[in-house]
């Protein structure tokens, strides 16, 4: 029987460890698994020499995966964004989320990947409502980020935005500044300025 | 000058993968910091072309190679995928017909992903004019 040797030096010095990792995918948690390591004693290299972890780790890839699924469509489900609704959206044939939740149907990596994208950013359902239009996807764009800014921003504070700044697009911008600007009785007041330009073609 | 031929290096990713080996660090960088997360995943986006913008840095002896009579040399690359700037080390071994996978990970040149960003949409020329 041949003896298994290092893959670098070709030694015969070679011993096979356990080594814990762990294993994260988002939305899915985290898996710590046991995975074999070879050192070689001769020159110090160490590994997966002979192929021996990428079914354990493939299958806890897989499994986290299923569960960032079910936790992403739960989350819709308690945020009363009806399946049929999003499947209707994105053009996807009907009862694929719930055949994903149930584990009749694995999702694929791009399905995975679509999903991540609507947890983080559901305003992209309404792009895809409106039928991907550059100008309106646009538009929700900058209205969702402005939604997000908003109320951040406290306009009554007098410190707000000391010096000024911009939040911009291609197509709009969301100017802010701060100045002081004398009165007819040559007192001093702050003003707190938001202006928000947007294109309409 | 590089040791190796980089295109024998990706033919045997795509048609010897038992003989290529990722040792050391390199799965646990890939997985990180790359979503690579098996040796499969690895040498996939390798013999896919997925090393972009390849240059080459050094040809260095390993330094670990416990025959020094024999000495085996390192082939390293920078390579960008994305906004990642990345660096990449291998050798063969002669005797056990092995291709060795010594290094895989970000390189401490960051800075690059953004010029070469920069460069490939053709506002480095336009800066470098604005500046004359």
């Amino acid at each position: 029987m041949n003896k298994q040797r290092c893959p670098a030096c070709g030694s015969i010095d070679i011993t096979d460890e356990k080594k814990s990792i762990l294993i994260k995918k988002p939305f899915g948690g985290q898996d710590n698994i046991e995975i074999h390591e070879n050192i070689c004693s001769i020159c110090g290299s160490r590994g997966d020499f002979f192929n021996q972890n990428e079914l354990l780790i493939d299958e806890t890839i897989k499994k986290l995966q299923q569960k960032s699924i079910e936790n992403i469509l739960n989350y819709f489900i308690d945020n009363k964004m009806s399946m049929s609704s999003i499947e209707r959206a994105l053009e996807i044939p009907q009862r694929t989320l719930t055949k994903w939740k149930n584990r009749t149907n694995a999702p694929s990596s791009a399905g995975i990947a679509l999903m991540r994208f609507i947890k983080l950013f559901p305003w992209l359902l309404e792009v895809a409502e409106n039928k991907y239009d550059y100008s309106e996807a646009q538009k929700i764009h900058i209205n969702a980020a402005i939604q997000k800014l908003l109320p951040e921003m406290d306009f009554c504070k007098e410190n707000f935005v000391e010096a000024g700044g911009i939040v911009a697009t291609s197509r709009s911008a969301l100017l802010y500044r701060y100045y002081k600007k004398k009165n007819i009785n040559n007192q001093e007041n702050a003003f707190n300025e938001v202006t928000l330009v947007t294109s309409t073609e | 000058m590089s040791y190796y031929r980089y295109t024998d290096f990706k033919k045997a990713c795509k048609n010897d993968r038992d003989n290529v080996i990722p040792i050391n660090n390199v799965l646990e960088n890939a997985r990180n910091h790359f979503n690579l997360n098996t040796k499969s995943q690895l040498i996939d986006f390798i013999q896919n072309d997925g090393l972009e913008n390849l240059t080459f840095v050094n040809t260095k002896d390993w330094e670990n190679n416990p025959n020094k009579d024999k000495p085996i040399k390192v082939d390293a690359y920078e390579f960008t995928s994305m906004y990642k700037l990345g660096y990449i080390a291998f050798m063969h071994n002669d005797e056990t017909n092995k291709w060795l996978i010594k290094s895989f990970h970000l390189s401490s040149n960051s800075n690059m992903v953004i010029y070469l960003a920069m460069e490939k949409a053709g506002l480095i020329n336009k800066l470098e004019e604005e500046h004359e």
